[in-house]
């Protein structure tokens, strides 16, 4: 084998191993825990490890709030919650295993992992024991049509970012530019399906779309190229770094227009980017400083339990996917909790208009009601923290 | 169209400083370090540390952690990469542990950064280093950090050519990549001279990382892995382990990606990269600037 | 045989897997001498020239050198204690010229302690960079190659290629000069200049092992000389004496039958640049 050889093959070796990220981590699935009629066990296959880690964290957290405030309360009565949370690593196989055993077990009910391809990895499984899933994954395509246990606790973004459109035609800003990340197909089809027409209705002129893989590590060459035309705005529909590292490449180049973006620049993503990302502004589920009392209550609890860390979105999902959870238990009274009587709880929670959440008055959507919608809030980033501008209303999209 | 020529040339600046310590390593030790990306980011890291709480101003952070980038890669070779030189004499199989090592090493040093940043990008306050920008006339323009990137990058390309080529170091380096065993039959310490190889291609590799952690609004441990990237690409079509082929090559590439961004669809800039390794091989599989080297049955 | 040994080599054996290259070699080199080392193909000739410049680690024995044990030492740190060689196929760097090739022969600083102070004060930096240039261009005087000075190595003929492996080994300023068939491939003319030349530096002291197929050149060159046949020393003594033992007679008529295992040891022993013409045998 010649040695240039070696390069492709090391980069595929490096690149899958970096991947995997760390150890395997274990799992402390509750496989076998007796369900006496005073405990309500439920498992959490969720991504504690592995490439999305900083997700399953978070949302392992908000979830732990939940529990602990729903225990103590005397909300379901002497029932206790007993969380179960089994490591899937980021990784389709072994949330396909995990999520095996979890419905193998005794849980009333299982959460799903973050990452799309393993919450439709696991869903059938789900729905094949008949046991409620309910999923915080971000995008549903194919997800809920599985069946009639797939539930999906978390906001779709579209739901909210007609608050941006609203926002940039409110400003009066006549043209934009929008840059997007070419291999996320969320945002790619959020960009060229929903914000380009719905800002053109605005009456506000998209003067093109940029595609970026995310891989880019180099931002000059496109901030000059998002530039020319000297659009009054530009939006950033991108992930991770790309967003501080584009709002500096932009101001360091001398635009001093207005730069909007969209949920990924929340959860201090635009620290790195200092003062040159103030006046940056998107739409997210739920900041801090949302006024809804059952939001404040999540920001308290959550401030208590970690007074170093701001809460954002993902520690909300959780703590909502919770919350809709007991929700759904106290309405079938105060029996032994069942499978089926969780679905049941579910059907009656979603047909009476939901709940409050982390994200404020949260109802379901969707065909069979097993969707959420979240009112929406449109914040501006300043001084390293999110203000609110606007306040949303569940079910936004609809009216448009 | 010359915002986009200095765009041009400030990346492949930026891509010849990433690239002349993973071509030095490969070109006389044979260490594929896959760990160079890592180590890369965790030179940033430290320029972060050291300055998040506005202690340390930029030149003695620069040198610190270009220092600190060194030592790991120097650590790396005496706890591993000698060890593995050693132990297997056979080429092939030393060049493959070592590579299964630098992907552990660079799997650790990402964790590590990772784990301290919860995940997060990073970057130094905008206190560690005052970004101006000067007018070119126009809309163009070029900001100091680039001029300084730019500066820094011909210094280290000429120096490292020279010293190649000049010094008794030199010498030792490229007569070791030739055949160490007669080397060290000269009288040279291979084991020093491959310990201060590996200390110069960490220590240029945190000069990157200190650079691009100003540059870039942010960095996270993926970008290291990203730049990686393009450096095997620039590598490859350089001719491994010459100097100057990565040096053309970086800004080739540069050239080429930037091209792409500004007048083609963006998206495939990482495309270009890959292109022009599969041109290469097709075309010229010995790189723009094949060093003749000594290939063991 | 009256001065004092530099190098003493004891009972050296050395295997190489299933191969016993060396079997208690024993071999005594006094200072100033020039000794000839003669022997069939694959009798052990390299292989103790491997041993001496610690290339090759004993398996059993002892080497001395002013009666200190030197068979742990490095390689570079022997060439630093003044050990130097050639190589029976060349090995000269193709990607540096004829006096980058001589100055790295010099490169011993390598081995010292001062590197880091060497290498961070430009002066001294400077200064030893002056100072092996010209020591190289010395040494290239002597082999009369110092025209060439800037020739690449691959471009001359093989005999001047080997002139310059000596100049590199000279270079570094030895006490003990190695040469493994310096000669080999060379017109006539030029070994005698060579030969020529190593009387010289015997004249000069410098104590040197030449290990040569010629005996009409150990006969003019040598005071004395070694013959080693299967890994051992068979015979020692003035040149005539061993060209006269009937144990090295024998050996030598043998040599046509170990034709065979001379091409396995040049295969397995040699790892010069593929570009280096076969060996070409006597
Ligand atoms: N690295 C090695 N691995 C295995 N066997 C070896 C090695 N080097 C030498 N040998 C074997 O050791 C024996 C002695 O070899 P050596 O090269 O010392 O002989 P030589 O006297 O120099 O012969 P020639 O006159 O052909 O140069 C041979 O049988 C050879 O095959
Ligand atoms: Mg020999």
């Amino acid at each position: 084998m010649a040695r240039w050889a070696l390069a492709p093959l090391a980069l595929i070796a490096g690149l899958a191993i970096a991947a995997c990220g760390s150890s395997s981590g274990s799992s402390e699935s509750g496989g076998s825990k007796e369900a006496s009629s005073g405990t309500i066990p439920v498992t959490f296959v969720a991504d504690q490890t592995g490439l999305v880690s900083y997700v399953g964290e978070k949302v392992i957290a908000g979830m732990k709030l939940a529990v602990e405030e729903i225990n103590s309360s005397g909300e379901l009565g002497k029932r206790k919650i007993v969380l179960s949370i089994a490591n899937s690593n980021s990784d389709t196989a072994t949330a396909t295993t995990q999520m095996a055993a979890a419905v193998k077990s005794n849980a009333v009910a299982v959460f799903g992992p973050a990452l799309s391809a393993e919450a439709l990895a696991t869903a059938p499984l789900a729905q094949r024991a008949k046991v409620v899933d309910i999923g915080t994954l971000s995008e549903d395509t194919g997800f809920l049509p599985i069946g009639n246990y797939i539930y999906r606790l978390t906001c779709s973004q579209l739901r909210y970012d007609p608050l941006i459109v609203e926002h940039v035609a409110k400003l009066g800003l006549k043209s934009t530019k929008i840059v997007y990340a070419s291999d996320n197909p969320t945002l790619s089809e959020e960009t060229t399906e929903h914000m380009v027409p719905e800002l053109e209705k605005a009456g506000v002129k998209v003067q093109g779309t940029v595609g970026v893989p995310s891989t880019t590590t180099e931002f000059s060459s496109l901030a000059t190229k998002l530039e020319s035309g000297n659009p009054e705005s530009i939006g950033l529909m991108v992930v991770g770094a790309a967003n501080p590292d584009l709002i500096t490449a932009l101001r360091h180049s001398g635009y001093k227009g207005v730069i909007w973006g969209e949920q990924s620049a929340t959860a201090g993503a635009l620290v790195p980017a200092g003062e040159l990302a103030n006046g940056f502004f998107y739409a997210v589920d739920y900041t801090e400083s949302l006024p809804y009392e059952s939001s404040k209550k999540f920001t308290e609890l959550f401030k208590q339990k970690h007074p170093k860390e701001i809460p954002y979105g993902y520690d909300a999902n959780g703590y909502d996917a919770m919350k809709a959870f007991a929700k759904a238990v106290s309405l079938e009274g105060s029996g032994p909790v069942t499978r089926e009587s969780v679905l049941k709880g579910m059907q009656k929670e979603a047909a009476s208009g939901g709940f409050e959440g982390a994200s404020g008055k949260t109802i379901f959507v969707g065909p069979e009601h097993r969707d959420i919608a979240v009112p929406g809030v449109l914040v501006e980033w300043k001084d390293g923290a999110e203000h609110i501008v606007k306040l949303g209303t569940p079910g936004l999209e609809q009216q448009q | 169209m010359l915002q986009q020529l200095i765009n041009a040339i400030v990346f492949g600046s930026v891509l010849t400083l990433f690239s002349l310590g993973l071509s030095l390593a490969w070109g006389t030790l044979d260490v594929l370090n896959l760990a160079h990306g890592a180590v890369f980011v965790f030179a940033g890291f430290i320029t972060y540390e050291l300055t998040k709480d506005s202690t340390m101003s930029f030149v003695p952070t620069l040198i610190v952690a270009s220092l600190a980038a060194g030592a790991v890669t120097l650590a790396l070779e005496l706890v591993a990469f000698r060890r593995i030189r050693l132990h297997f004499p056979a080429r092939r199989q030393a060049e493959l542990s070592m590579l299964v090592v630098s992907v552990g090493a660079a799997t650790v040093i990402g964790e590590v950064v990772s784990h301290q940043t919860s995940e997060a990008a990073f970057s130094p306050p905008a206190s560690a280093f005052s970004i101006h920008r000067y007018s070119l006339g126009g809309s163009v323009g070029i900001t100091n950090i680039q001029i300084l990137i730019v500066v820094a990058a011909i210094i280290v390309a000429v120096a490292l050519d020279q010293g190649i080529r000049r010094t008794r170091y030199g010498r030792a380096i490229r007569a070791l990549a030739y055949d160490p065993t007669t080397t060290q039959l000269l009288g040279v310490n291979v084991g020093a001279v491959a310990a201060a190889t590996m200390f110069l291609a960490g220590a240029l590799a945190g000069l990157a990382g200190v650079m691009l952690a100003i540059y870039l609004g942010g960095e996270e441990v993926a970008t290291g892995q990203d730049y990686l990237l393009t450096a095997f690409a620039i590598l490859i079509v350089g001719g491994v382990g010459s100097i100057r082929g990565a040096i053309v090559s970086a800004y080739l590439i540069a050239l080429a990606e930037t091209a792409v961004v500004a007048y083609g669809p963006s998206q495939w800039r990482d495309g270009v990269a890959f292109l022009l390794i599969l041109v290469m091989l097709l075309v010229r599989p010995q790189g723009l600037f094949a060093r003749r080297r000594f290939q063991r049955a | 045989m009256s001065a004092a040994p530099l190098l003493e080599v004891r009972d050296a054996s050395v295997r190489f897997g299933g191969v016993h290259a060396l079997r208690g070699a024993e071999l005594s080199v006094s200072t100033g001498s020039l000794c000839g080392l003669i022997g069939p193909n694959g009798s052990g000739k390299s292989t103790l020239v491997n041993v001496i410049s610690r290339l090759t680690k004993l398996t059993g024995g002892a080497l001395l050198m002013d009666g200190d044990e030197i068979d742990s030492l490095s390689a570079d740190r022997a060439r630093a204690a003044g050990i130097a060689r050639t190589f029976q196929t060349v090995r000269l760097l193709p990607s540096m010229d004829v006096l980058a090739n001589v100055m790295l022969g010099g490169a011993t600083h390598f081995a010292q302690r001062s590197v880091a102070v060497n290498w961070l004060w430009p002066p001294r930096r400077a200064n030893a960079n002056r100072t092996a240039r010209q020591a190289a261009l010395v040494a290239l005087e002597r082999v009369g190659m110092a025209a060439h000075a800037h020739a690449r190595p691959q471009a001359l003929p093989y005999g001047q290629q080997r002139r310059v492996e000596i100049a590199r080994a000279l270079a570094s300023r030895p006490r003990l000069l190695l040469l493994d068939e310096p000669t080999a491939g060379m017109s006539h003319h030029e070994r005698e200049e060579v030969g020529d030349l190593l009387m010289e530096l015997r004249r000069e002291g410098l104590t040197q092992v030449l290990v040569e197929h010629d005996l009409a050149m150990i006969h003019r060159v040598c005071d004395h000389a070694h013959a080693l046949n299967f890994g051992r020393v068979i015979a020692s003594g003035s040149t005539q004496e061993v060209a006269a033992d009937p144990g090295v007679r024998e050996a030598y008529l043998g040599h046509g039958s170990s034709g065979e295992r001379a091409q396995d040891s040049e295969r397995a022993q040699e790892s010069g640049p593929p570009e280096s013409p076969a060996k070409v045998s006597q």
